[in-house]
């Protein structure tokens, strides 16, 4: 019968497309179809628990392929020639999004041996953003996570964000907002990022926009299809966020309770918030180091700039002691009234470390109440959501291979995360142990001292002024001493003025100084301490260790014993004065090494 | 209901192309049917929400067949029932099961034809790669999954006038089609609308879906449990609202 | 009929809630015979006949079909067919099509293009159902029910909404089947259409049979003609004139009933010459039940089904006391 004909021809036509569907083997998504050496580039996880970003799946099979998931699920059929590796009593997770990082150096190799494979960046210069864009575009094999960056940050003229020695492009009128996003998108950047920071909560005073620019650069923003997020570190600066359109905050606060007036505020609103609990914690003296140093395998894979970072304080902190309570109270209030939270570090900042902090901020954020389930979907999903990361935070066929591979079961107990097995970037794995070049392989013999008063010309003045700041600093080499003064003013967020010496004489080049134990250093003069900087590592400049030194007796300090100080890179060490604005001079009387 | 066995097979035939032809002639209904939830899928699904391309396709396109369903058993059984058609068919020999046959083929082609112009979509617009098993497991699964929304759209059918009949469907089958997550996943549901959604019908099919793709592993004895259920339930319904045709004069 | 009827109605009675729609129906339907159901609207023809065809549950009386079957059953279904009043088929079908699909249904179905030719549709094959005229539609229905060589037609009200010729039409149709030898079952009220095609009529109104007969037994009992005149004749010769049937005064003159309209006339003239504002017109179906149930027609009619009353008797009543 011809209509019998036509029915099961029309259905077998219907079932053919399905044939001819693409497969996650067939090629056809850009790549090169000829690529012969795929199977190295395919990974079976067996038998894991899988948490797709939503939700779990407790024994499946997960399958990477190409840079991307190729299948996921029970019953997943695994690929000839596939590498296989035991998932059981194993939690594989998405690659996990770090909302809030400021990515400098080498942040994004540090990050992703922690199984953060995607960070967005909140601040930093967009003079490579464009090539960022490109590796994110990419599925070819990388070892750095990939990046998001709101670029530069819209602040007032000597506000917050212009302390770090960047020249910041500064907003302070409305009819500037759309000329600034421009130049933000023309830069790349991916979202505006705008500061509203009077200094209020942290005990100082800061010039910030006012509430009718905050609102041109959202609209500015909004127009471009961009999202607009906001620093806001107080419940009255969050308020005026709200009330300026923002879409999202990128700190909680603390200094006020989240009262129902502005959970209400929020929820109407539909912001999200990246609490960046952990680097509050910091601030308020409960830094997630202590915390991080008891994960074992967290704490054996830190790199000299996280441990650095990590080591850091925020000044003041212990007086601030009692804001902690109150900042999970907040997090626990914002995530009942449905605000969506997002789990961001805000590394590198003093406490918090890129890649490791991360692990720190889910656990706060479990600490404050939410379920583990919510927690890693703070970390995946809901920022791939809310940024429209596509590919990331979810474990589905045709997901990035971003994935992480961690012992036990996150879903009972969060801290889990930090037992990383394996992460896989662009479905290639990453080596989890810092990769730091050692000049030399083998020993390094031991050398001889070195007084290093000696090296009159390895010796320069250094002041925050070529950071932006106004102190000044005049350097005299004698044959006993090298004397500095100059005065400390204010300018810069931490003034500073003194002394800096070069072991390859040129200010950050570095030399491997592992033949030495230690640097012992006296130094007398007009104020009481002195502080003392270690600038080393790959991106020495960005994150110095430093310590507080008492003038008029001796120190001595193992190389061994200093967090983050990596001796085989040391790029320059420096003696400051930076207490309270003034004239100071000081006499360096003694500089070894040993 | 005594059927004529020794006619049946030529009967079921002709019943399945009558419905077949009247389908192909009014393209009015059946292109918004099949376009709608495409287009519905590439707005939301693939544009709105990216990276989700996957997860979405398996539960727009559960929205889409279960639309079909719906619509080409309730409205057309209205109707067909309020002008008489439906009594002619009983006064004549003809076997019914061949009248109620020819609507769900035509709902299964309806539903194949969703899934298809939606995997499409999915594949070239939304980056979603599949084994073929799979693809094919996805439509089959949407294609079977129909049969409880056939038997809910012709119990509804049955009960409703045709001018009725378009607005109550609707307000079964959107709010229906939402609580159970099928545009936004239950799981951002808050907790007590979570537990709604895993009672209702869409959402179990949206399982099988979603767990013979790999996208996630459900229950799925227990969402085809939960689906049988409901067909039997619905089934009762549409035996029930049979027999009540009896006591109808017109 | 000497043969045993194709269909045995006894004593059925149906309702609606608190309404009889049928109290003590007996009806037989002879094989080669068309058989007129005439009855007014709500008369309970159409409960009648969805009995006939099981798509009313039997609750009261018998019905057996074909010797031994009882309605809806398997045996009935593939031997009747039936037109009912219907407002529409899936109606983008063609008359081939849906004659097809019919057709289907029947275990020895007729051969498409005789039955085409047979119902008057010959040229109408390829058009679809909702583009066909009122009385191509009605035929088409109609070859739908005949397709299955049915041994028993059922037609609820075949012609209603048609045109004279189209009736006509259909009416030869009609004959042409029972020139083959089936049973029909035809519902109408025209009283025109029951004296055309039917061998025996049973007039139906308030669920009771009121009369039953041949079209002439009960044309006999049926005043054919209303007459009104204004006329110097007393009740008296009025009624002894030929074919009255009933007189009636009023403030407007006389009102006759008649069965030979023309014979009344003009005797009426010869007797009354001077008879003024003389108007003859058809009677219709309620005048008739007016007339069988020995109630007279007011000035401004009277409205089917509000003449006939449960307490009266029925015509076969009166003939047998």
């Amino acid at each position: 019968m011809r209509i019998l004909t036509t029915v099961l021809l029309l259905a077998a036509a219907l079932v053919g497309v399905f044939f001819l569907l693409p497969t996650p083997g067939s090629e056809g998504s850009g790549e090169t179809a000829a690529e012969p050496a795929r199977p190295d580039r395919i990974i079976a996880i067996r038998d894991v628990r899988l948490f797709d970003g939503e939700s779990v799946i407790d024994s499946a099979t997960l399958v990477l392929a190409d840079g991307r998931v190729e299948s996921a699920g029970v019953g997943v059929e695994i690929p000839d020639g596939a590498e296989i590796v035991d998932g059981a009593g194993r939690t594989v997770l998405p690659g996990l999004v770090d909302a809030h990082v400021h990515a400098f150096g080498r942040a994004r190799r540090d990050a992703v041996r922690f199984g953060v494979t995607t960070m967005l960046d909140m601040f930093r210069p967009p003079d490579d953003l464009a090539t960022i864009r490109a590796e994110r575009d990419s599925t070819a094999t990388i070892d750095r996570a990939d990046l998001y960056s709101a670029g530069f940050l819209a602040t007032a003229e000597g506000g917050h964000g212009t302390q770090y020695g960047i020249e910041v492009p500064t907003i302070s009128t409305p009819a500037e907002a759309d000329h600034w996003v421009a130049a933000r998108v023309e830069e790349g950047s991916d979202w505006i990022k705008i500061v509203i920071e009077n200094g209020e909560g942290w005990g100082g005073d800061l010039p910030s926009l006012d509430d009718a620019t905050i609102r041109a650069l959202v609209d500015a923003a909004h127009a471009r299809n961009l999202l607009a997020v906001a620093h806001a570190s107080t419940r009255a600066e969050a308020l005026r966020a709200i009330a300026a359109g923002v879409d999202g905050l990128v700190h909680a606060f603390a200094d006020a309770p989240a009262d129902e007036a502005f959970l209400a505020a929020a929820r109407d609103s539909g912001i999200f918030v990246v609490p960046t609990a952990t680097v509050m914690a910091g601030a308020f003296g409960a830094s997630g180091e202590g915390w991080l140093a008891g994960r074992e395998r967290i704490a054996g894979r830190l790199s000299p700039e996280q441990r650095r970072s990590l080591a850091q304080a925020f000044p003041g902190a212990e007086g601030r002691t009692d804001r902690m309570p109150r900042l999970l109270d907040n997090i626990a209030a914002m995530h009942g009234a449905g605000v969506p939270l997002l789990a961001g570090s805000d590394a590198p900042n003093p406490g918090t470390a890129h890649g490791a902090s991360l692990h720190h901020e889910m656990r706060l954020m479990a600490d404050a109440g939410m379920a583990p389930v919510e927690v890693l979907r703070a970390a995946t999903s809901t920022p791939a959501r809310i940024f429209a990361l596509d590919g990331r935070g979810c474990l589905q066929p045709g997901c990035r291979a971003d994935v992480v591979l961690v012992d036990g079961n996150p879903l009972d107990d969060i801290a889990a995360t930090a037992d990383i097995v394996s992460v896989f970037r662009n479905g290639r794995r990453v080596e989890l142990d810092p990769d730091v070049e050692t000049p030399a392989s083998g020993e390094v013999p031991a050398a001889p001292p070195r007084d290093l008063l000696a090296e009159a010309d390895r010796w320069m003045a250094a002041s925050d002024r070529y950071q932006g700041g106004r102190s000044t600093a005049v350097l005299e080499v004698h044959d006993d001493a090298i004397a500095v003064s100059g005065s400390l003013a204010e300018g810069f967020a931490y003034p500073y003025g003194g002394g800096m010496w070069s072991p390859t004489g040129v200010p950050m080049v570095p030399a491997d100084l592992r033949g030495h134990d230690a640097l012992v250093l006296r130094v007398t003069g007009s104020i009481d301490r002195v502080r003392l900087m270690l600038f080393s590592g790959e991106d020495a400049a960005s994150q110095p260790f430093w310590i507080d030194l008492e003038t008029g007796m001796q120190h001595r300090l193992e190389f061994a014993r200093l967090a983050g100080v990596e001796a085989a890179r040391i790029g320059a060490v420096g003696v400051f004065a930076s207490d309270a604005p003034g004239d100071y001079d000081f006499r360096i009387e003694r500089m070894d090494l040993e | 209901m005594n059927i004529a066995i020794r006619t049946l097979p030529g009967a079921w035939m002709q019943l399945i192309r009558a419905q077949f032809l009247n389908l192909s002639r009014t393209p009015a209904y059946t292109l918004p049917t099949l376009l709608f939830p495409v287009m519905f899928y590439a707005f939301f699904g693939l544009l709105m929400i990216p990276g989700r391309a996957q997860f979405l396709l398996c539960t727009f396109a559960t929205f889409g067949v279960m639309g079909a369903a719906l619509f080409s058993f309730g409205i057309a059984i209205a109707m067909e029932r309020a002008q008489g058609w439906m009594r002619l068919l009983r006064a004549a020999p003809a076997p019914i099961s061949g009248v109620v046959t020819g609507k769900f083929v035509a709902a299964m082609l309806f539903a194949l034809a969703i899934v298809a112009l939606m995997s499409v979509l999915a594949a070239g617009l939304g980056g979603v790669r599949l084994a073929t098993g799979q693809w094919l497991a996805l439509a089959g699964v949407l294609a079977a999954g129909t049969l409880p929304f056939c038997l809910l759209g012709m119990a509804l059918g049955l009960w409703l006038s045709p001018s009725a009949a378009p607005a109550v469907i609707n307000i079964v089958y959107l709010p229906l089609a939402f609580l159970s997550g099928l545009w936004v996943p239950a799981s951002q549901f808050p907790a007590w609308l979570q537990a709604v959604a895993e009672w209702l019908p869409p959402y179990h099919l949206a399982e099988l879906a979603l767990h013979v793709t790999g996208t996630r592993a459900g229950d799925w004895v227990w969402s085809a449990a939960v689906l049988a259920a409901y067909s039997i339930t619905f089934a009762a319904a549409v035996a029930f609202g049979w027999r009540r045709l009896d006591g109808i004069r017109k | 009929m000497s043969s045993q009827p194709i269909a045995t109605c006894r004593g059925l009675a149906h309702r609606y809630g608190s309404t009889d729609a049928l109290s003590g129906v007996d009806l037989d339907l002879p094989a080669g015979a068309v058989t007129a159901l005439l009855g007014p609207n709500g008369a309970g023809k159409t409960t009648l006949i969805h009995l006939l065809l099981g798509l009313l549950p039997l609750r009261q009386g018998t019905i057996r079909l074909f010797g031994d079957r009882a309605p809806g059953a398997n045996g009935a279904r593939s031997r009747i067919g039936a037109m009912l009043q219907i407002s529409g088929v899936q109606d983008n079908l063609t008359v081939r099509e849906l004659v097809e699909l019919f057709a289907s249904f029947y275990p020895d179905p007729a051969e498409v293009a005789d039955l085409v030719e047979e119902c008057g549709l010959a040229g109408l094959e390829g058009r679809r159902f909702d583009r066909l005229s009122g009385g191509q539609k009605q035929r088409t229905l109609f070859a739908l029910a005949a397709v299955g060589r049915p041994g028993l037609l059922v037609l609820d009200e075949p012609t209603t909404g048609l045109d004279p010729a189209a009736r006509r039409r259909l009416w030869s149709a009609i004959e042409a089947r029972r020139a083959r030898g089936d049973a029909i079952l035809l519902s109408t009220h025209f009283m025109e259409e029951a004296d055309r095609l039917a061998d025996r009529v049973v007039v139906l109104d308030g669920g009771r049979v009121l009369a039953r007969g041949t079209p002439a037994e009960i044309r006999r009992r049926v005043p054919r003609d209303t007459i009104r005149v204004r006329s110097r004749l007393g009740a008296e010769r009025l009624s002894a004139l030929p074919g009255v049937v009933k007189v009636r005064d009023g403030s407007e003159g006389w009102t006759l009933l008649s069965g030979n309209g023309v014979a009344t006339t003009r005797a009426l003239l010869e007797a009354d010459p001077d008879a003024a504002e003389l108007e003859v017109r058809g009677a219709d179906l309620e005048t008739a039940f007016l007339a069988l149930t020995g109630d007279a027609p007011t000035d401004d009619g009277v409205r089917p089904g509000c003449a006939v009353r449960e307490d009266h008797p029925s015509l076969e009543e009166r003939e047998t006391a």
